[in-house]
């Protein structure tokens, strides 16, 4: 048996068959939902407890966890990767030699980017290298790019919104680029990004955000046009056998 | 999530819950989503589309420090920590001559005794631990709803399908094996000395270079390996072993456990490569495990239903409300999309 269908009313045939609600509060089936990230630490205030205790195992954990993050952090603001190699070495020497007279942190990657960013800051200053905070030794740092591995199945990238993202990205100003990876990639709070990078007022980092999401809106108005474009081409057969 | 009405991609990604929730899920935001996503059915596509966006954007360079500077700072580290144990033990005996009182000094030898006998265990894991230390993992994960693919050092192409984890160690090149959480195509790079093997559940695939696919669900019942070219090996911790040429398929069953070896069709193991979903006289558990992962979608069924009979289809690169209208015309099913879940009941 083939059947098609017409692509475009699909809908209309789903809800047109929805009468009495069933009780669905005993349902069985459900995997676990879209799946929760095991992250490596799985408590942090625990981990932080142990580390302080004297715990290799925690100590191994925090290390691994963070030190290429912070270090490709680094990599982004600077091109002097001896420099930032040492940075991070001092900062972590520092943790394991003080340990136990700083306070718990509340969240371990905040407190450990704000101070490797700090840190790192302070260095290139000594060197000369930039003249005050709010400057930049590396100028083309955190660029963005479309993920060419991933494939969505739902969401078709058209290399004209994956070229446009990443022109676009590329004229913003490299704060705004700083905000979207520790916002978008890192997760850190509004508030977290104006600390880490020394704003009294988290509406600074805010403003930023907004800023660089209109550098990047033509591209997102593009994308989804095209996402719309494409939702209507879909097509194709369906075999029921 | 009040105030909250999206008509962008954009205004998602100015919204903090909605980034705390796709770089960090919880039940608790999971759940709340998906009533957001109940309560604004117009916006789910919109809702999947930001976060794909967010998924797939990354920087567009990674650097990482590199394998000996890395282990030499965390070995001066682990030095440096042993040299804040010895001190923490010391500054703890100080404080406890401070005390004069005999049976402190009793409690006091017993604590120390104890430190010793805990600082041994510590030492103990460190030993064993060792060969770990040296060790760190790559992992390429992919979420419900996505696929990706990529090539591992040795230039194997590997894809990997939705809600799958692969993983290898940093000693990659001289010991080819990796670790499979769901479901991957292998298209192995030939290498004679260096056997390629892949740990996924219970079974262990050994090959030189080959391409095959293995499926290995946590939450199946069944794994798989089936081979498109060369020979395979494959081997069950409980000592099942079974020898794959082009063609054939061994399943595999924890629960009895079993290995069955017979040929197989491309499209319905190997064609999730190419967009293709296809059921050969599979049951309807089956049916919505594979749906659930392909969209990022649950299947929640009526308790009162009794799900029986087996359904045959395929789909070629379908939408998901397409692949359930062909479900309810070939069975007495009634489907409703409900925000990020599927509601099932009897027609």
């Amino acid at each position: 048996m083939l059947n098609r269908f017409n692509n475009n009313e699909p809908m209309p045939r789903m809800t047109k068959l929805n009468h009495a609600q069933p009780d669905y509060a005993l349902s069985t089936t459900s995997l676990p939902k879209y799946k929760v990230k095991v992250s490596p630490i799985i408590n942090e205030e625990e981990i932080w407890l142990d580390f302080v205790d004297g715990s290799d195992q925690a100590l191994k954990q925090l290390y691994n966890t963070y030190v290429d993050k912070l270090y490709n952090y680094g990599t982004q603001l600077t091109h002097d990767r001896e420099l930032i190699k040492d940075v991070v070495h001092d900062l972590f020497i520092y943790l394991v030699q003080k340990r136990d007279k700083i306070k718990t942190p509340k969240s371990i990657k905040f407190y450990l980017y704000s101070s490797f960013r700090r840190r790192l800051y302070k260095t290139l200053e000594r060197n000369n290298k930039i003249a005050y905070q709010d400057s930049y030794d590396r100028q083309d740092g955190f660029k963005l790019k479309v993920d060419p591995e991933m494939k969505s199945i739902q969401t078709n990238f058209t290399t004209n919104s994956k070229i446009m993202l990443e022109n676009a990205s590329k004229k913003l100003p490299i704060k705004q680029r700083e905000v979207i990876m520790l916002h978008f990639f890192e997760g850190m709070s509004i508030k977290e990004v104006a600390d880490i990078l020394g704003y009294s007022n988290p509406e600074s980092a805010r403003n930023l955000l907004y800023r660089s999401l209109k550098g990047l809106s033509n591209m997102l108005n593009k994308h989804q046009d095209d996402l719309f474009v494409s939702s209507l081409l879909i097509s194709g057969e369906l075999f029921i056998c | 999530m009040k105030g909250f009405y999206p008509n962008t991609i954009e205004d998602f990604l100015k919204f903090p819950e909605f980034i705390e929730w796709v770089n960090n899920p919880t039940f608790e935001s999971n759940e709340a989503w998906e009533k957001w996503c109940q309560i604004h059915p117009d916006k789910i596509q919109l809702l999947q589309h930001a976060k794909d966006l967010l998924h797939s954007m990354q920087l567009e360079e990674e650097n990482s420090m590199g394998l000996m500077d890395r282990e030499k700072l965390l070995d001066t580290l682990l030095v440096e920590n042993s040299i804040y144990k010895k001190k923490r033990i010391q500054d703890h005996r100080d404080r406890l001559r401070r005390n004069t009182s005999y049976w402190v000094r009793g409690i006091a030898a017993s604590l120390l005794l104890m430190g010793v006998l805990i600082l041994g265990k510590v030492m103990e894991l460190h030993e064993n631990g060792f060969d770990n230390r040296k060790l760190t993992w790559v992992e390429k994960e992919v979420p419900r709803g996505m696929k990706k693919v990529f090539f591992l050092p040795d230039g194997t192409k590997v894809t990997l399908n939705a809600g799958s984890v692969l993983s290898y160690a940093s000693n990659f090149e001289t010991n080819r094996s990796v670790k499979l959480q769901g479901q991957a195509y292998f298209e192995v790079q030939r290498d004679e000395e260096h056997p390629f093997s892949i740990l996924s559940g219970e079974i262990t695939t050994t090959v030189l270079g080959t391409s095959f696919d293995v499926k290995a669900y946590d939450d199946e019942e069944e794994l798989h390996v089936a081979v498109m070219s060369g020979k395979v090996e494959v081997k069950s911790k409980k000592g099942l072993v079974s020898y794959l040429e082009k063609g054939e398929v061994s399943y595999y069953s924890p629960d009895l456990p079993a290995m069955r070896k017979s040929g197989f069709d491309y499209e319905e193991l190997i064609g999730w490569k190419d967009k293709i979903i296809k059921f050969n006289q599979s049951n309807y558990e089956q049916v919505f495990n594979t749906l659930s992962k392909w969209y990022d979608i649950d299947f929640k069924v009526d308790p009162a239903l009794k799900l029986h009979g087996k359904y045959t289809a395929k789909f070629v690169n379908q939408s998901l409300p397409n692949v359930l209208i062909g479900l309810e015309h070939s069975s007495n099913l009634n489907f409703k999309i409900k925000g990020r879940t599927v509601l099932v009941s009897s027609k």
